[in-house]
């Protein structure tokens, strides 16, 4: 190991236990896409930090993402969960696409004024370029409310029996998936201490129940899977959006200094050295 | 098994084919054969979709690394 990587190592390590002493919990750092390569180094990855002896019952997982597939999201938090009861997540950047239905699967999200989610609706690539799948399936129902109506042209026929309906399933089905996951995880770990109405005035502090939980988790899937509400798959959505439009809790951090600083001096670092190496992803942890 | 999307289509394929004529069917399905031997032929080409499911990712970041 040269001397630079010794040094690396050190300061790596240095900010990542000084993180880990502020919130009291483990802390890794997982950046770069998400995508199924990463199941087998993560699951290494936690079993080792698990078996260290300072292991302890909470993670906080520091996410920098451009996104990736659902279904790689569902296997990471499989994992995490096996070993750890209160997951949360660090927003330093952004977490878009798949990433927003990953940090979605915590107890508690911590962002800044700088950081953000992103709109989850699933992605399809037409040989350049990545183009909203439900963009395409808006248009395949316009086409068929006009067969409803009677007044669908004869071009727009010729279009509907081409269509391929392989892949119009399966984006279907990803929309499904990433519902299907975010009201399972939202209900089961975020909403879990949700006791009373807090926004809603006229159920201002009566109790909350299963019920309500589910229709929330639900409302919140549909707006962040709405293509037409976001207009742009890059779309960055802020704390204030979270909060306001979407209504969700999120730990704001921006005037926390101490907590704030120890956050960003750790992932900077990490994100200069992942740029500086041309690494694809990077996970890192104490342990390492 | 069919999805909700599938079902759609073929019950929208089936009101619309219902209002056209017999003759008017045939000239539509003789355009999409048509349609289809231009494809086989490499003289038309389709706008393809695909969904970013397993390899699409690993091939477009390990392919991007490698370079």
């Amino acid at each position: 190991m040269s001397e630079l990587d010794k040094q690396f190592n050190k300061t790596a390590r240095e900010r990542i236990v000084a993180l880990e002493d502020l919130l009291q919990t483990d802390v890794i750092l997982i950046f770069g896409p998400i995508a199924p390569y990463l199941v087998r180094p993560f699951r290494t990855f936690i079993e080792n930090l698990r078996a260290d002896e300072n292991a302890k019952e909470q993670i906080s997982i520091v996410l920098n993402t451009p996104g990736g597939s659902a279904e790689t999201v569902e296997k990471l938090v499989e994992i995490v969960r096996y070993h750890y009861g209160e997951v949360w997540f660090i927003i330093p950047d952004e977490a878009m696409s798949a990433g927003t239905i990953f940090a979605l699967s915590g107890d508690a999200i911590y962002m800044d004024y700088t950081s953000s989610l992103g709109p989850i609706d699933p992605q399809v690539h037409n040989g350049k370029e990545w183009v909203p799948a439900l963009g395409y399936l808006d248009r395949v129902n316009q086409m068929i409310d006009k067969s409803q109506a009677g007044t669908l042209t004869d071009a727009e026929l010729l279009v509907l029996q081409s269509l391929d309906l392989a892949m119009l399933s399966r984006c279907e089905q990803a929309k499904n998936l990433t519902i299907t996951l975010l009201k399972k995880w939202l209900c089961e770990y975020k909403f879990k201490d949700w006791e009373v109405h807090e926004s809603n005035h006229d159920k201002l502090n009566q109790p909350v129940n299963d019920e309500e939980k589910d229709q929330r988790a639900e409302q919140i899937a549909e707006i962040l899977s709405n293509n037409q509400k976001w207009h742009s798959h890059g779309r960055k959505i802020g704390i204030k959006k979270l909060k306001e439009v979407i209504k969700l809790k999120i730990e704001d951090y921006s005037t926390n200094h101490n907590l704030r600083t120890k956050i960003l001096s750790y992932s900077e670092f990490m994100l200069d050295f992942m740029i500086q190496h041309n690494l694809p992803y990077l996970l890192h942890s104490r342990c390492q | 098994m069919t999805t909700i999307v599938e079902d759609k289509i073929k019950e929208a394929l089936g009101k619309s084919s219902a209002l056209r004529s017999d003759d008017k069917l045939v000239r539509i399905n003789n355009l999409i054969s048509k349609i289809q031997d231009l494809e086989a032929r490499g003289l038309l080409k389709r706008q393809q979709f695909s969904c970013p499911t397993t390899s699409d990712f690993e091939r477009e970041v390990l392919h991007k690394k490698s370079t």
